[in-house]
């Protein structure tokens, strides 16, 4: 999972806690924002394979 | 490292600001129904999403529209910090409605003693949403009549509304939050209003 392009850069507030979305988060916040904002999460796309060049 | 260093300094602004509140929007706020948490890009400060409750699922958090006078009515925050690293604002609202009707005198009753989010609307076309984290209630104020004399006297409902929360009133643009798509699923304006006369 990664947090969606556009929410990178925000900060979440609830209660006391801010919780900053950057494109890299520690893995607690990834598990938190999992059970509580996975509206701000995406799936990661897989990566492209390089095809192989045949001659 | 701390999530507090600033990044910008900040130049004279050139007037052009005016000061008061012209209405305010009450969304009656208990467990399962008010928004728990709103983000904000960090450097802007622009409300990019709020979030409601989620159990029991959601619907659209519905806010109630109250007209205030013109000049009268203000928002007030109030920063308290304590040696501890505590801090607190106090997000106060002073608000009059004048008029009294029967209507009113049954209906006020409620805003009088519930407790409540708020999007506040002030002079410069602004909305600001308060009370998220802990509510905003009635601290005082005047029901109808509060010591009226002369025929010119102030007839109405005049009331103060506090809370005290972690953040200040966030700042939802000059965009109307309840047309705005990025809100559009989160909260809602009910239409229903009264402004009818004492009968």
């Amino acid at each position: 999972m990664r947090i969606k392009k556009e929410f990178i850069g925000s900060t979440i507030h609830k209660g006391r806690v801010k919780i900053q979305l950057r494109e890299v988060v520690t893995e607690a916040t990834m598990e938190r924002l999992k059970a509580e904002f996975p509206q701000f999460l995406e799936e990661d796309k897989p990566k492209k394979k390089k095809k192989d060049v045949t001659s | 490292m701390a999530n507090c260093l600033i990044s910008s300094g900040r130049g004279h602004f050139c007037q052009g600001q005016v000061g008061g509140i012209k209405t305010i929007f009450l969304a009656n706020w208990y467990s399962a129904n008010k928004i728990i948490s709103v983000t904000a890009a960090a450097d802007t400060g622009i409300v990019t999403a709020l979030t409601q409750v989620t159990t029991p699922a959601p619907t659209q958090l519905q806010f109630f529209q109250f007209d205030l006078d013109r000049q009268t009515s203000s928002l007030n925050q109030t920063i308290t910090t304590g040696g501890g690293g505590a801090i607190n604002y106090e997000q106060a609202l002073d608000v009059h409605m004048s008029h009294d009707s029967q209507e009113s005198w049954a209906r006020m009753q409620n805003v009088t003693e519930g407790v409540f989010q708020v999007i506040i609307l002030d002079n410069n076309g602004v909305y600001y949403l308060a009370g998220v984290d802990n509510g905003i209630s009635v601290t005082g104020g005047t029901y109808a009549h509060g010591g009226d004399v002369a025929f010119t006297d102030y007839v109405g409902y005049i009331m103060q509304m506090v809370g005290s929360e972690p953040f200040p009133a966030f700042n939802l643009s000059t965009v109307d939050p309840f047309t705005n798509a990025l809100f559009s699923t989160e909260i809602g304006l009910n239409v229903a209003t009264y402004n009818d006369p004492q009968l």
